[in-house]
């Protein structure tokens, strides 16, 4: 049982690493919280399933092009919304309300279209592999190889391509990075497309799992921003430790407490990090920002 | 005369570069100091420690004999020092008179149980406050405009503003950084009119400024600091003929060029 | 005809008293909270427990509910109100979901997912038009207090700090303080909403205290104007008209909530693109960030 546990919480940090991946990296360039990110990884499983099992397409070619989309969802949302806000002079807030008004919109388009109960990929349950008194599928496979990937592929873009040396500067300070004429728009846009990409996937490969609902991508992103802030957001390797820590506490509580607590404990453990370093385990280099 | 502050030995890091190293400070009651320096002494930040905005890595701070090192910025402010900020702040979507009654450090009636039950208490107090106000809105020439949000003052006026609410707070140190930048000269009069009700009122002015004939017009004496230290003390004569500031001034704008 | 417009004018006046504690905060002192459903369900659930089950009378229920919020609240402002902004809805994002599961899941003490029903009316309760002229009454009431409160010493400090808290603090007051102190006394407010709010319908279940139901209270005070008197009264009646509107129109009921909340987030993205201060005006959300020091 304990080894299941400990299986079940790896694969659950994997994807809350992939939805806190690109939370971050959006927020690492644009300075505000964009909760409309919960609505982009539904979508992406909405997507893929309908690319799929409407157009004929084939799942692995439907999960492409529907992460395709999805960074294009992100980089239409910045367009749309974010960026004629910012022209008006808005502060993180505001941004981050309007971000609540999109998810809205969003999640109840989504709930009208494809209903409210729970749709799955077909063909069902894979196979699945057993050792130890753990049970492995090859989609859980997949998604610890897709989140370590993603990871290092990130870590590999900021520290050696001139792309995450550009993203670093406008990180650090947009109107400084104007002004020594980096075009920032399309640094927040290719975060906006990684990011919102980065979505997508991990919708898709949730939803392969365990099946999509409407409301999978609030959940799966407030996971995902306990990870970012408990890791602190902005380090790479913050965000790895605390998605192992969130993915293992959520599965190991049901040991101590029933799994219908599983998510008041990871919010405690918010609160409690919150309470003692505001800013994560990233916490110095955050508190260096002057 | 009595040592109003006092800062020793105060050393800030920001990374790897070093803004404040080793600085010493003393500050009397009733002087009014100019602090002069090229960009990137350490100016505001000297400033910033002071009102307990940025602590010090190492040094004391002292404020009427008392180690308020470790004090944050709120209880420095209450203990009588106020600073403004170098890009304006002010309440900005307050109106004027509001601003200026924040400023007054009567802070009576601020409890939300007085604020409901004693009412008429602090609606009288509040009408002796706001009489004071106007009056300092008149030396602004602003006292038609008390209603206005203070976000609707031209740039000059909302400089004005952020003066007369460290004139309205009482505080026996003001901590000016850059009062004059960016003003017209007909805004220029009537910041100096509100520096000079400071001086009159026998506060303690630190002003960082490089309008050198308005520091001769005001000030006691002028400190010029460079690399995180005071480098001179005196008079602005003999600070043009010092060979380090000269240095250090060209080395600045060398640096700008 | 006469029954229906009572039982609007009761739901009105228990969602200003709601609308208007948010705003306290929101509008007020900048601190946009996302727990307010839950808040609002404390009180509900004190009345439901105390009064509804245990037979308390119906005074010392609505007390205990609204000081149970009154503590929620505290627990997660201690820590999170040395927090700015984003860090602060995050954390009332961590009470919403907390409250949400202890109403959902400690079943025999809320009744889990069921709820709890049967929660007789009190006799001031006892016709539609008296709970009309009881909600409205109470609507009247908090709204004052809230006027009160705002244009008081104290609510001078809490708009600045929505301002600048930097200057607040250059200007000798605390800030860690007032935000708590506003924060609870919003919770008290939204749970003593709650408490009325039961007695009336006679019910409580967790799906009416949902995340999405915070989202929506917050949409509807920005809506309709924030930091002002009028703006969460606009707010409350678009929460109570639009789902009245829509009945109207002869949406079906199992789609009317989700077009509900796309017209909720609409409305929201266009009032902040096009008139930050809100319908009826008031704070307006435009100014400029203060990057800190």
């Amino acid at each position: 049982m304990l080894s299941q546990a400990v299986v079940n919480g790896l694969i659950a940090a994997s994807t809350y690493l992939l939805v806190a991946l690109g939370f971050s990296l959006i927020y690492t360039t644009s300075r505000f919280f964009h909760f409309a990110h919960g609505a982009v990884i539904t979508l992406g499983a909405y997507l893929a399933y309908s690319i799929n099992s409407q157009a004929g397409v084939p799942l692995l070619g439907a999960a492409v092009i529907s992460v395709f989309f999805c960074g294009l969802l992100g980089v239409l949302m910045n367009h749309v919304v974010y960026n004629r806000l910012l022209r008006k002079g808005a502060g993180s807030l505001v941004l981050m309300l309007a971000s609540f008004g999109i998810y809205l919109i969003f999640e109840n388009v989504t709930t009208i279209i494809w209903g409210a109960s729970t749709l799955g990929f077909s063909p069902g349950l894979p196979s699945s592999i057993c050792k130890w008194h753990a049970c492995i599928t090859r989609i859980h496979i997949l998604t610890l190889a897709i989140a370590a990937v993603s990871w290092v592929f990130l870590a590999i873009l900021f520290a050696r391509s001139r792309h995450g040396l550009l993203m670093r500067a406008v990180a650090e300070s947009r109107e400084l990075a104007t002004a020594y004429g980096i075009k920032t728009h399309e640094i927040v846009d290719a975060s906006f497309f990684i990011g919102s990409a980065f979505a997508g996937l991990a919708g898709i490969l949730m939803a392969a799992d365990v099946g999509m609902t409407p409301t999978m991508g609030l959940h799966a992103l407030m996971m995902g921003v306990v990870v970012a802030i408990v890791g602190g957001i902005g380090s790479l390797r913050g965000l790895l430790l605390a998605s192992l820590l969130v993915g293992l506490v959520r599965h190991l509580s049901i040991f101590v407490v029933g799994s219908q607590w599983q998510d008041s404990i990871v919010f405690a453990l918010l609160l409690v990090v919150l309470l003692k370093s505001p800013w994560g385990f990233a916490s110095d280099a955050a508190a260096q920002e002057v | 005369m009595q040592v109003l502050l006092s800062a020793s030995g105060i050393f800030k890091n920001f990374g790897r570069a070093e803004v404040l190293r080793g600085l010493q400070i003393e500050v009397k009651r009733g002087e009014t100091i100019g602090l002069m320096g090229p960009n990137g002494a350490g100016k505001t930040t000297l400033f910033n420690v002071i009102s307990g905005f940025i602590l010090p890595d190492r040094g004391k701070v002292h404020f009427l004999g008392r180690d308020i090192t470790s004090d944050p910025p709120y209880k420095r402010a209450r203990s009588g020092i106020y600073r403004t900020f170098q890009r304006v702040r002010i309440a900005e979507q307050m109106t004027i008179m509001d601003n200026l009654l924040l400023a007054f450090q009567d802070r009576a009636y601020e409890r939300p149980m007085s604020a409901l039950c004693r009412i008429r208490d602090w609606l009288a107090l509040e009408h002796t406050w706001r009489r004071r106000a106007f009056e300092l809105l008149k030396e602004m020439n602003l006292e038609s405009e008390k209603g206005r949000l203070a976000r609707d003052l031209s740039y000059g006026q909302q400089k004005l503003l952020s003066l007369a609410l460290g004139i309205a707070s009482d505080a026996k140190l003001m901590l000016l950084d850059e009062p004059l930048a960016g003003l017209s000269s007909s805004m220029v009069d009537r910041a100096i009119n509100l520096i000079k009700i400071m001086v009159r009122k026998r506060s303690s002015i630190i002003i960082i400024e490089h309008n050198t004939s308005f520091l001769e017009q005001m000030c006691d004496y002028v400190l010029f600091m460079a690399q995180g230290q005071i480098l001179y003390q005196g008079n602005l004569q003999e600070l043009r003929e010092h060979p380090g500031v000269l240095r250090s001034y060209l080395g600045g704008q060398m640096e700008l060029a | 005809m006469e029954a229906y417009f009572y039982h609007l004018v009761v739901l009105g006046g228990v969602y200003i008293v709601l609308t208007q504690s948010l705003d306290l905060i929101s509008g007020h002192t900048g601190l946009m909270s996302i727990a307010h459903s839950a808040l609002f369900g404390i009180g509900a659930y004190g009345v439901a427990i105390f009064y509804g089950q245990m037979h308390y009378p119906f005074i010392v229920a609505w007390l205990i509910g609204m000081v149970l919020a009154g503590m929620a609240g505290l627990m997660v402002g201690l820590p999170s109100l040395r927090l700015r902004g984003d860090y602060f809805v995050i954390a009332t994002f961590a009470l919403q979901v907390l409250c949400f599961n202890f109403m959902n899941n400690v079943s025999n003490v809320t009744g889990g997912t069921l709820g709890i029903t049967g929660i007789p009316t009190p006799w001031f309760m006892s016709t539609t038009a008296r709970a009309a002229l009881v909600c409205s009454s109470l609507a009247l009431l908090f709204s004052f207090i809230k006027w009160v409160l705002t244009r008081s010493p104290f609510g001078r400090v809490l708009n600045c700090i929505r301002e600048d808290e930097d200057l607040v603090m250059a200007l000798g007051r605390n800030p860690v303080g007032f935000k708590i102190a506003a924060f609870m006394i919003s919770a008290v407010m939204a749970a003593a909403a709650g408490g009325i709010y039961a007695a009336y319908v006679s019910f409580v279940d967790p799906t009416t205290f949902t995340v999405m139901d915070s989202i929506a209270i917050l949409c509807a005070v920005i809506i309709g104007g924030s930091g002002s008197t009028a703006g969460p009264v606009f707010g409350a009646l678009i929460l109570i008209g639009l789902p009245e509107i829509l009945r109207f129109v002869g949406l079906p009921y199992s789609v009317a909530s989700n077009v509900r909340q796309i017209i909720y987030g609409m409305l929201l993205v266009l009032i902040l693109m096009f008139r930050p201060g809100g319908v009826v005006g008031g704070f307006s959300f435009d100014i400029r960030e203060h990057t800190r020091l």
